[in-house]
């Protein structure tokens, strides 16, 4: 008899110790941190894409997959990163190659529990302007404005720093964002000083006004400075201007335009250029986009002895019609026209697809 | 000098003794239910519209002022403002308001909701919410419970005014206990068994009043309705006798209209189901009111 409730006692410490463990286990999940995807198929025809050693073939490709991680960290942090995997194209090599990469795009903690202001510190996507704080798939085009691929480069004004943005005590919405980057990361050759000690200062005021209950407008200015590789001064400028109307979520009308300027002095010559897009997009229905944009690049003084010189004017107008079932699904066609001085205009068609699974941050108004 | 500075003394304790709550309702119901409770005693502002489908707000920056004065925010819960709170909350950059602090209260953790998912779910069942169905203001019973809920919370912040608070809030209570009872017999007395409607939003209603929803139009919550699935809707319609199809006013009634005309003995009617939705909603006993009269027409 002793024996047998010693082995009821044992097995019952037995089985509140599993218990025990498999609640401590599941509190350990919970704590895991959203993990989202999302990738990007894209399809290309254009009358530029038909030798498979163009940086653009034409063709299917994964334009970009992005994987997300998030979560608090504790009661004063929280930390987001995500990682893109993507091709890049190497011109250096012949025939040119093609590689898989899977590389950070973000990786920072923001402060949650500061009164009035975000401190920021990692590898971050910089308040530079409007559209350089958006992911690939919330651009509202396939493709990055001109001014955005050529003056902040493929990867735009992304780096590693620290950042602290304030919103201001003001009746109307007025965020005042200064960050101190390294201005040293992959694709920013325009700041890129040899000095370990020299910082990239980049300054962004948001004013978001209600004009009424469905109408907004909005007026950003930005302004970058830092030294290049020849230790003079480069220089970003920026402004955006967006009205946005929203009637309901089946009827909406966005307005935007951004201008960009970059000034780089350098020992051998002087670079000067500057560019802007504007474009509307139109919801119609409650899954359906029609959108145009206009935009126009200028490089006013480059450097005379450049192998390959940019074209002085590019000019360029897209056409788009997108079909968006869900918030985590889209399939959006757009048709493109540049002219950059070149003989023949380039004619192109995108067809993207654009897929989002797992957990889905809200995207920014 | 002297004067100056008496002057200012006596404006700087008048604007403290004058200094009400700040309290931010993510919803026009929640609004109205924090009104019942605090009357003109706090200064309250809110975000979704009654007009607008509170699951698609978009996170405009000017909200993110109000939250940035707030001392309390009160919102639904249960993934309803998942789409944008989280980053209102995020952009406010005011820690008294943040997800679990003091300044947060979150309605739908107060309550027991109906139809949680069972087992997995993904995101092919449409827009499921996990915690359960988020439209619970449409209870009466619930509701007059959160009154309570709220006016301990606003008592927290706020013991000035306690007596008040809670006060109203029992009054509330004890005027929705009087009115559940007249809107029972009504609804029995319809004769009304099966009702439906377009999105799962008037599940609280009917589960409280023993109205079974045999169908909805959408045939996943929040996925537009396909043409195989308004088919099985007019089967089950004839099928089950359903006399009446109730659309949320920010849905079109084409659909119910064209279900109406191939199952004639049914009616459609275009429904507000939340406070100022329609013009006439002033409150959330207008819109239960309102939901008991559209039953009883379709006897």
């Amino acid at each position: 008899m002793k024996l047998f409730v010693s082995i009821l006692l044992f097995t019952s410490q037995l089985f509140a110790q599993a218990a025990t463990d498999s609640k401590l286990r599941s509190r350990g999940n919970s704590f895991n941190p959203d993990i989202g995807i999302n990738t990007l198929f894209l399809y290309q025809n254009s009358n530029r894409g038909n030798d498979a050693n163009v940086e653009n073939p034409n063709g299917l490709t994964v334009q970009e997959a992005e994987l997300q991680f998030s979560a608090d960290v504790d009661p004063y942090w929280r930390f987001i990163s995500t990682f893109a995997l993507h091709q890049e194209f190497d011109d250096s090599v012949t025939p040119p190659a093609r590689e898989w990469v899977f590389e950070p795009e973000e990786a920072f903690a923001e402060s949650m529990d500061l009164p009035f202001m975000t401190i920021k510190v990692g590898k971050f996507k910089t308040a530079f302007g409007k559209h350089n704080t958006l992911h690939t798939h919330a651009f509202a085009f396939i493709d990055a404005p001109l001014a955005n691929q050529y003056l902040l480069g493929d990867e735009g004004l992304n780096d590693v720093g620290l950042s602290a943005s304030v919103l201001l005590p003001t009746s109307w919405f007025s965020e005042f964002t200064l960050q101190g980057v390294s201005g040293r990361s992959e694709g920013l050759d325009y700041f890129a000083s040899n000095s370990a000690n020299s910082t990239v200062m980049v300054g962004h005021l948001k004013n978001l006004w209600d004009i009424n209950d469905t109408l907004t407008f909005e007026l950003g200015l930005s302004g970058a400075s830092g030294k290049n590789i020849d230790e003079e001064k480069t220089d970003l400028a920026g402004a955006d201007l967006t009205f946005k109307w929203r009637e309901n979520e089946s009827k909406a009308f966005i307005w935007s335009t951004e201008f960009l300027q970059r000034k780089q002095n350098r020992t051998a010559f002087k670079e000067n250029a500057e560019g802007f897009a504007s474009w509307i997009q139109y919801q119609f229905a409650r899954r359906w986009w029609l959108q145009v944009r206009g935009e126009e690049l200028t490089f006013k003084e480059q450097d005379p002895a450049a192998l390959e010189p940019l074209p002085e004017k590019q000019k360029k107008q897209s056409i788009l019609v997108g079909y968006i079932p869900s918030e985590f699904s889209g399939i959006r066609l757009q048709y493109d026209q540049l002219n950059d001085g070149a003989t023949d205009d380039e004619k192109r068609v995108l067809l993207q697809f654009n897929y989002s699974i797992g957990a889905h941050p809200a995207h920014a108004y | 000098m002297k004067s100056i500075l008496i002057g200012l003394f006596i404006f700087v304790a008048a604007s403290f003794a004058q200094a009400k709550l700040n309290v931010v309702a993510t919803t026009a119901d929640i609004a109205a239910l924090v009104t019942v409770v605090a009357g003109d005693n706090i200064h309250l502002s809110q975000i979704a519209k009654g007009s607008q489908d509170p699951h698609y707000i978009e996170a405009k920056p000017s909200f993110m002022v109000k939250m940035r004065d707030a001392d309390l925010v009160i919102t639904n819960g249960l993934s309803l403002e998942v789409g944008w709170l989280p980053t209102l909350i995020k952009g406010a950059r005011n820690p008294k308001i943040s997800a679990g602090s003091k300044g947060y209260l979150d309605l739908g953790s107060l309550i027991t909701p109906i139809e949680k998912p069972m087992g997995s779910i993904t995101r092919a069942m449409g827009d499921v919410h996990p915690e359960g169905n988020p439209h619970f203001t449409l209870d009466p019973v619930r509701r007059s419970e959160l009154a309570l809920k709220i006016a301990d919370k606003l008592s927290d912040l706020d013991n000035t005014n306690k007596e008040v608070y809670q006060t109203n809030a029992k009054k509330y209570q004890e005027a929705i206990t009087k009115k559940m009872a007249d809107w029972l017999v009504r609804i029995k007395a319809s004769g009304v068994k099966t009702v439906v409607t377009y999105h799962p939003s008037m599940n609280y209603f009917m589960d409280r009043f023993e109205l079974k929803v045999p169908i909805h139009l959408e045939a996943k919550p929040g996925i537009p309705p396909s043409a195989q699935h308004i088919l099985s809707v007019i089967d089950t319609v004839k099928k089950e006798n359903t006399k009446l199809i109730l659309v949320d006013s920010f849905f079109d009634t084409k659909i119910a209209d064209r279900i109406v005309k191939e199952a004639p003995k049914t009616k459609a009617v275009s429904v507000g189901i939340a406070v100022n939705s329609l013009p006439q909603l002033k409150t959330l006993e207008d819109v239960t009111e309102q939901l008991v009269k559209a039953i009883e027409s379709a006897k």
